[in-house]
């Protein structure tokens, strides 16, 4: 279990970004993150994961307990340690290095016996079978799907708990984001993986998750099952794209509903 | 052409020790992006360390040997800890200054234990004599020291290779923020950069100390693998190599043919007026990584 109480980060001791998230992510669950763009979703994962340290970000205020001890003062690889592995957005990986041998870092964290890597690295090729064919491929030179998914895999092979996933769907095409979102699913199911996902497209993220939290301003504005936030009208107005009517709206009704927001925000 | 073969086997063997001392640079600066002048102050402790072990003290060759790369790996400690770690992300220039200052700190160092004495193995701990090959004399103390160069090189890239530690480590040299996203600790793969190097130094301090005397102008070699470094490509191990062998042989060259009309000490700048002829050429080294962009 999973839980930030609260919690209030700076960037740099002046740039206040969160303003007291609450959040919580039950063992195996998949819950969803949304909200525009700067609204704090990737600072709510890098708090948790701990990586805001490295760029000069702090909680300073609340908490984040996993199985009910605090773990935002700790370093990355101690959190990492802990089985909590954010994938983040962007796709950094070593570039040079091989799509197998990115994988096989990622197993590095794993303390069990070493003969489990092998195993391990079948267990990614089953959910992501395009990988197999490109085992000896510099990383670098692959194509944004194809990284997408080595970053993914390469986040199994480290055996987490909790896996905060952030925009796995940023620049694929939709075929390849449906492929990715089935994916996502399986390894929640088969893995036992709690899964936080930070996603731009609303669709694929409600459809996915159980449970789903509305980001604005650094606050949870909105949460809920998954199934009431699809049929929240501020949600289908402005993440899902749709209308309670089916058509577009003029943009003062839009400019209505953003000021609505605000409010609510 | 007997004269040009030994200038080559010659080149090759004073390269061998260039390639090892490149070597040791780059395993600093690929792991913490700091170009580490200090290495060539190593050099100088590894020989003179070396010497008061086996001389001084009179112990067994090996126990000397084990003695010296274990000083080296406690001084890497010290450097890392207490110099290099603050400077981590620092502007360019400040790593660059602290290192220099620690190379001026072992030639101190080095004054004020050995009186900066230009000293001797008592012969040699590698066989002396020669083999002959039809019209070639190799001398076995460079055969031996060139051998032991690569095969320090072979063992530290198959580590690299072929290891947990060194995937983990080849991880670091590509990005930090990747290595810390996998857990891998940063700080320790630094430590052990440091600890690598510094006993690669130590080793080619105690190479050139057996062929060219103990003593403080050692460093002036680490200068030349600067150059070696440079022309190879900051990030490439194979790079580090290929520029030091090219580099001695270079070397030779220019003291065969061109040494008659220089004075004395000018082929020593030989391999800088290569380097900068090359990175005029080519200014990221023959060798360095191509950074990868995708659009
Ligand atoms: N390292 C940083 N230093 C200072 N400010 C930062 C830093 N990182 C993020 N911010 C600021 O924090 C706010 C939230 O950023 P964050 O990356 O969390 O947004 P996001 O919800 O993930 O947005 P997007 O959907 O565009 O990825 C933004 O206003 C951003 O400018
Ligand atoms: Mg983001």
């Amino acid at each position: 279990m999973l839980e930030l109480e609260n919690i209030e980060v700076k960037y740099l001791n002046t740039i206040l970004v969160l303003k007291g998230v609450n959040l919580s992510l039950g063992d195996d669950t998949l819950a969803c993150l949304l909200g525009a763009n700067g609204a704090g979703k990737s600072t709510t994962l890098k708090a948790i994961s701990g990586l805001l340290r490295t760029e000069e970000g702090a909680v300073t205020d609340g908490s984040i307990r996993y199985n009910g001890t605090e773990i935002h003062n700790r370093w990355p690889e101690d959190i990492a340690a802990l089985g909590i592995l954010q994938v983040v957005e962007g796709r950094h990986m070593a570039e040079h290095l091989t799509v197998e041998e990115n994988l096989r870092a990622g197993g590095l964290i794993y303390k069990g016996p070493r003969s489990q890597m092998a195993k391990d690295l079948e267990m990614v090729y089953s959910y992501f079978p395009r990988l197999s064919s490109l085992k000896e491929r510099t990383a670098g030179y692959c194509s944004g799907g194809e990284q997408q998914m080595m970053v993914m895999g390469r986040s199994l092979m480290g055996h987490p708990n909790v896996v905060l996933l952030d925009e796995p769907s940023l620049g694929l095409a939709p075929l390849l984001v449906q492929e990715i979102a089935g994916i996502i699913k399986r390894i929640n199911e088969t893995e036992k993986v709690a899964i936080l996902l930070v996603e731009q497209n609303a669709i694929m993220g409600l459809n996915l998750a159980s449970y789903g939290y509305v980001m604005e301003n650094g606050r949870i504005v909105l949460d809920g099952p998954a199934e009431t936030l699809k049929g929240n009208e501020d949600v289908k107005q402005f993440y899902l794209g749709l209308t309670g009517i089916g058509q577009k709206r003029s943009y003062r009704d839009v400019k209505h509903y953003k000021r609505r927001k605000r409010w609510l925000g | 052409m007997e004269d040009f073969l030994k200038s080559i086997m010659l080149g090759l063997a004073s390269g061998g020790i260039y390639a090892l001392v490149a070597v040791s640079y780059v395993i600093i600066y690929k792991a913490t992006r700091i170009f580490a002048f200090s290495q060539a102050g190593m050099l100088v402790i590894g020989s003179y360390t070396l010497w008061q072990c086996l001389i001084v003290w009179s112990l067994p060759i090996w126990l000397s040997i084990l003695i010296s790369l274990a000083i080296g790996a406690v001084i890497a400690l010290i450097i890392e800890r207490t110099c290099m770690r603050p400077l981590i992300g620092q502007p360019i220039l400040a790593p660059i200054v602290v290192t220099l200052g620690v190379m001026l700190l072992f030639r101190g160092i080095a004054l004020l234990f050995w009186h900066g004495e230009v000293r001797g193995y008592g012969g040699s701990f590698l066989p002396l004599g020669a083999w002959e090959i039809g019209f070639l004399s190799l001398p076995k103390i460079q055969v031996y020291g060139f051998a032991i160069c690569m095969i320090v090189i072979a063992l530290l890239i198959s580590f690299y290779k072929y290891t947990r530690t060194g995937l983990g480590m080849r991880v670091v040299h590509e990005d930090h923020l990747v290595a810390q996203n996998l857990g891998i600790n940063v700080k320790r793969i630094f430590k052990y950069s440091w600890i690598f190097s510094c006993s690669v130094a130590v080793i080619g301090g105690m190479l050139l100390g057996n062929i060219q005397g103990v003593g403080l102008d050692l460093d002036a070699n680490g200068l030349v693998a600067i150059a070696a470094v440079l022309f190879g490509g900051l990030e490439s191990f194979g790079g580090a190599v290929i520029a030091g062998l090219a580099i001695g042989v270079i070397q030779i060259f220019a003291i065969q043919y061109l040494g008659a009309l220089l004075p004395g000490e000018i082929t020593m700048l030989v391999p800088f007026v290569f380097l900068l002829l090359i990175l005029l050429i080519k200014p990221y080294g023959l060798f360095g990584l191509v950074r990868i962009e995708r659009l």
